[in-house]
């Protein structure tokens, strides 16, 4: 009997330090999962910093400010070459967004802005007369008025998305970890026009 | 007299002395790997980078207004600039709160033996730039930062006309030209401007012209 009793509290013990063990390893796996899970991507991790504006906000990023006055759709776009002395016209559905940019250190031409509709993004389209907000020569502290244009399906303009589009300003195809200027649009208040003739960005008095 | 002698065998003294030479005797080669690895550490981190961007950072040369210099074979002079303030699109094409910056700078071969010239190298050089070109900027530091604007192709838009004997791009043909450049910036850029100017093959060195002082 003697021999015996001290033998049930030793097991006893035995037992909870497994089952702690046990629930301790399962804690720190479910700690770790979660940590794994929920850890930003590689990608999201050298991802641009997006410095979010709306319409009639002035939104600064590393290289410009930018400034959204309006928005317009319309399905037919006319554009006026002046070197080639070359008109043309394009059918499709463009949505256009007038814009005011001011480079703060050099020259910059956002040919890689992008407008994203839900899980679609849009690359700006390259049919604008020169100079343009795409590729221009104008330098810092001189603010451009021009647009930036997309041609988008027409569903991408019908669907919900549509009323919490973005338009990012960059530069460079991958702005890693740089601060870009981001401008929430609502593409169902654009005004709508039959067609739409572009004109060369300019600086306008200011000043 | 007494601190020369080495301690008798069997004191403190002396197994603390057999300590040191033991410690000295087991640590020997690694001290000395120490003496070659860090300096040799050193340089790889600290004197090959710095060295490499030494090498690589571009040399500037400043010249004075009116002064010539030689880049490529050819002899640079700024010899004249001038600031045309905006008054308004409507007024004179040039938008208020910017300035219309134009300058003339005089290209010339330098003649083969001339004291500006090295011969040999020269001519290499000037053949090398028969196909080149030169990237012209104009810098400017009035808001503290130095900022830069590229030439305009369009200044037939702010009611400029280049002079008929003029040329806004660099061709190196062997003959004298002048290059014309224009600028639009903003309007108190130019006190502190200057004008930047290097070859797109060859010499990277950058020429930095001041311009002339405004009247």
């Amino acid at each position: 009997m003697t021999r015996a009793e001290p033998a049930r509290p030793v097991k006893h013990s035995r037992a909870l330090r497994r089952l702690g063990t046990t629930a301790a390893v399962i804690a720190l796996l479910a700690v770790g999962a979660t940590i794994v899970g929920t850890a930003p991507t590689d990608d999201e991790v050298i991802a641009p910093f997006e410095n979010v504006g709306t319409i009639g906000e002035t939104v600064e990023g590393r290289e410009t400010r930018v400034l959204v006055t309006g928005i317009r759709t319309t399905t037919s776009l006319t554009a006026s070459y002046a070197f080639t002395a070359l008109d043309a016209t394009t059918e499709g559905t463009w949505v256009i967004v007038d814009t005011v940019i001011t480079p703060r250190v050099n020259s910059v031409g956002l040919s890689n802005s992008e407008l994203r509709i839900g899980e679609y993004l849009f690359r700006a389209t390259d049919i604008q007369p020169s100079p343009s907000l795409l590729l221009f020569p104008f330098g810092p502290d001189l603010p451009v008025t021009g647009s930036v244009i997309f041609e988008i399906p027409d569903f991408a303009l019908e669907s919900a998305d549509a009323r919490n589009a973005t338009v990012v300003y960059q530069s460079r195809t991958v702005s890693t970890l740089d601060d870009v200027p981001t401008v929430r649009l609502d593409l169902t208040t654009a005004e709508s026009f039959d067609t739409v003739e572009l004109e060369a960005a300019l600086v306008e008095d200011h000043g | 007299m007494t601190d020369d002698l080495p301690a008798p065998p069997g004191t403190t003294d002396h197994q603390a002395a057999v300590r040191r030479r033991g410690w000295w005797r087991t640590n020997l080669v690694a001290l000395l790997s120490l003496l070659v690895v860090v300096p040799a550490l050193v340089y790889v981190v600290i004197a090959v980078p710095a060295n490499s961007r030494a090498q690589s950072e571009t040399a500037i040369d400043l010249v004075s207004y009116g002064d010539s210099t030689e880049l490529g074979g050819y002899s640079w002079t700024l010899s004249a600039s001038r600031e045309f303030p905006g008054e308004g699109l409507d007024e004179n094409d040039i938008p208020t709160g910017s300035s219309l910056v134009a300058a003339i700078i005089d290209v010339a071969p330098v003649e083969a033996g001339s004291a500006e010239s090295d011969s040999a190298e020269s001519d290499s050089a000037s053949s090398e730039l028969a196909a080149a070109s030169c990237d012209v900027t104009l810098t400017s530091r009035a808001s503290g930062d130095e900022k830069s604007w590229r030439e305009l192709t369009n200044e037939a838009v702010y009611n400029y006309r280049l002079d008929e004997a003029t040329t806004s791009y660099c061709s190196f043909d062997g003959e004298a030209f002048e290059l014309e450049v224009v600028f639009l910036t903003p309007d108190d850029a130019y006190d502190s401007a200057t004008i930047d100017l290097s070859l797109t093959v060859g010499d990277p060195t950058i020429k930095r012209f001041a311009l002339q002082p405004a009247q």
